[in-house]
């Protein structure tokens, strides 16, 4: 790794690296350019396989776009903010094994009073090459939210050679095992929910045959500052989901409100004038 | 290393040769020469609490505690303050559990009746919620990680369970000079009775897990279990605990501080003036209410 330039920024604590020689002046997870260099520690394993991108970067800039003017109560200067896309690997882990869920959930009909009786039950999934995302920058809600990987199309990973920044894999294997635990859990009990169209649901699941190794997906990421916030916009880089949140214009909330309001004052002068 | 046991309490003590003590710090005995082969730690977890940090802890505590006579309140500085490494086994288990109970799930009913208003008959309605009541059966399956159970005999169960939480991604594979100066106690008591209290234990928090995370619906009632255990891993832990000897007027008071947390465990005695002070206190209030309502009411209904 020493080979590799790396930095870890002061503001988030990401940890980003590139081959020798690529610049890395800012922050990737939240523009700063408070970043310092960065040894990453001995015996993290770090990953061998990645799936490469297939958005490329006029999709990524149209996907933004697209955003930018998909709802009203977004500001109109939002398109032209500074915000550049930017390429980056994120770890994740594929996973092997088998899932057992006992679950209870409370189902909508049945000749009961209240409309809904309790069932309960147990069910269990293998699941194969299942990529759960093992990044310490990026949120669970934006993890989740970027969606699922097609893991068949992973190709070895040299990270002396990588053309694209990566974020350093921080994530410990014991720590990934138990985020594996949670997800697929967490996945199969929104299955369940909707199987049995359960209006309450609940959970227990047991892991089995848990096997997996660390790699890297791609995500196209760009920060920008608006007001005195920073907003993250992240593209799947090979399905193009879009997960951002953009601010929220308060003059257009406000002349909306106002003009609501004197919308409703001049009908009801129009009706006083008209009826007398 | 010396090793010396307890023939009172059976905690057997490792100590560095230039810290021997000839009594125990769990119940004050005199500790004699202990040559038997013991088994060694996995983990340790270091001190982060120190002596200072541990008096004040102490303190605190002995403060909060209201109904003690003030003597106790205001104690000073303990007389003894030991920090001992105590043993805990940790247990990774899976538990399978088969349950059967019975699950009330509320609705909404809409009801009417009459009431007399300024003479007349008036009907209205209300909104009152009924719980309607089904059988339930099924399974449970959770993994457990890092159950503790104390492996000390100057250490019991109950007083170790009060003791935690220890946070264990602190420790440090074994080494004997993790705790060089200190006291490091080894187990005393045997694997096959420590999982025992962990099964029980298990037991007890698969159904507490069952009732109030795992069923639906509204309510439970009559919910009965049988729990299996799988135990995939044990392993002997030192963890850091300080313990106290703290001088009275109502005599010696044992207590103990977590020395990952600062959080202290004790029994310390109550001032029986205050208890009925308190019982009195209750009872004065309780006479008020009833008064009021009398008064407010006319003197009817509780006297009839």
């Amino acid at each position: 790794m020493s080979a590799l330039n790396a930095i870890r920024c002061q503001n988030c604590g990401g940890a980003i690296a590139a081959q020798a020689g690529v610049p890395l002046p800012r922050c990737l997870f939240c523009a700063s350019d408070a970043v310092v260099p960065f040894d990453p520690p001995e015996g993290l394993e770090q990953p061998g396989q990645a799936i490469p991108f297939v958005i490329t970067q006029p999709d990524a800039e149209a996907r933004f776009a697209d955003f930018a003017g998909s709802s009203i109560w977004y500001p109109g200067d939002l398109q032209s903010a500074e915000l550049e896309l930017q390429r980056l690997l994120v770890p994740a882990w594929a996973w092997n094994g088998r899932l057992e869920t006992h679950w209870t959930a409370l189902v909508y009909g049945g000749a009961t009073k209240s409309g809904k009786q309790p069932v309960a039950g147990v069910e269990t999934v293998s699941f194969q090459q299942v990529l759960i995302p093992a990044s310490k920058s990026l949120t669970v809600p934006e993890m989740r939210a970027l969606g699922h990987y097609d893991e068949q199309a992973l190709v070895a990973f040299d990270p002396h050679r990588a053309s694209d920044p990566y974020e350093v894999a921080e994530v410990t294997r014991s720590a990934a095992r138990q985020l594996a635990g949670i997800e697929m859990e967490h996945r199969h009990r929104a299955s369940l929910k909707g199987r049995h169209k359960a209006y309450r649901i609940r959970t227990s699941g047991l892991v089995h045959e848990l096997s997996g190794e660390t790699v890297l997906t791609p995500v196209w990421i760009g920060a920008y500052p608006y007001g005195d916030r920073v907003y993250r916009v992240l593209i799947n880089g090979q399905t193009g989901t879009f997960v951002g949140e953009a601010p929220i214009s308060w003059y257009k909330v406000a002349g909306a409100i106002l003009g609501g309001v004197l919308a409703f004052l001049t009908f009801l002068l129009l009706i006083q004038i008209c009826f007398g | 290393m010396a090793t010396r046991s307890c023939p009172q309490c059976g905690a057997i003590v490792e100590m560095d040769p230039t810290h021997i003590s000839a009594t125990c710090a769990f119940c004050d005995a005199n500790l004699v020469d202990h040559t038997a082969t013991l088994e060694r730690p996995d983990r340790i977890a270091p001190f982060e609490v120190d002596g200072r940090r541990a008096v004040r802890a102490l303190k605190s505590f002995l403060a909060d505690q209201w109904l003690a006579p003030e003597g106790v309140r205001q104690a000073a500085d303990p007389s003894e303050l030991r920090a001992v490494f105590v043993p805990f086994y940790a247990y990774d288990a899976v538990a399978r559990t088969r349950y059967e109970c019975t699950v009330g799930v509320d609705w909404q009913k809409t009801e009417t009746y009459t009431v007399e208003e300024n003479g007349r008959t008036v009907t209205k309605t209300r909104t009152v919620t009924e719980t309607e009541w089904f059988p339930l059966q099924g399974t449970h399956g959770r993994t457990w990680l890092d159950h503790l159970v104390s492996a000390s005999r100057g250490l019991p169960e109950d007083e170790s369970n009060r003791l935690e939480p220890y946070d264990l991604g602190r420790t440090h594979p074994y080494d004997p000079a993790h705790h060089a100066g200190m006291d490091a106690e080894h187990p005393t008591v045997p694997r096959h009775e420590a999982e025992s209290t962990a099964t029980t234990e298990l037991e007890a928090l698969e159904k507490r897990t069952i009732e109030r995370e795992f069923l639906p619906g509204d309510h439970v009632r009559m919910l009965h279990t049988t729990s299996e255990f799988d135990i995939k891993k044990v392993a002997l832990l030192l963890l850091p605990v300080w313990v106290a000897v703290v001088d009275t007027e109502d005599g010696q008071i044992r207590l103990l501080v977590n020395g990952q947390t600062a959080a202290v465990v004790g029994d310390v005695p109550r001032s029986t003036t205050k208890v009925l002070m308190l019982i009195a206190a209750a009872l004065v209030a309780f006479l008020v209410i009833i008064v009021g309502w009398l008064v407010c009411n006319g003197g009817h209904g509780l006297l009839i």
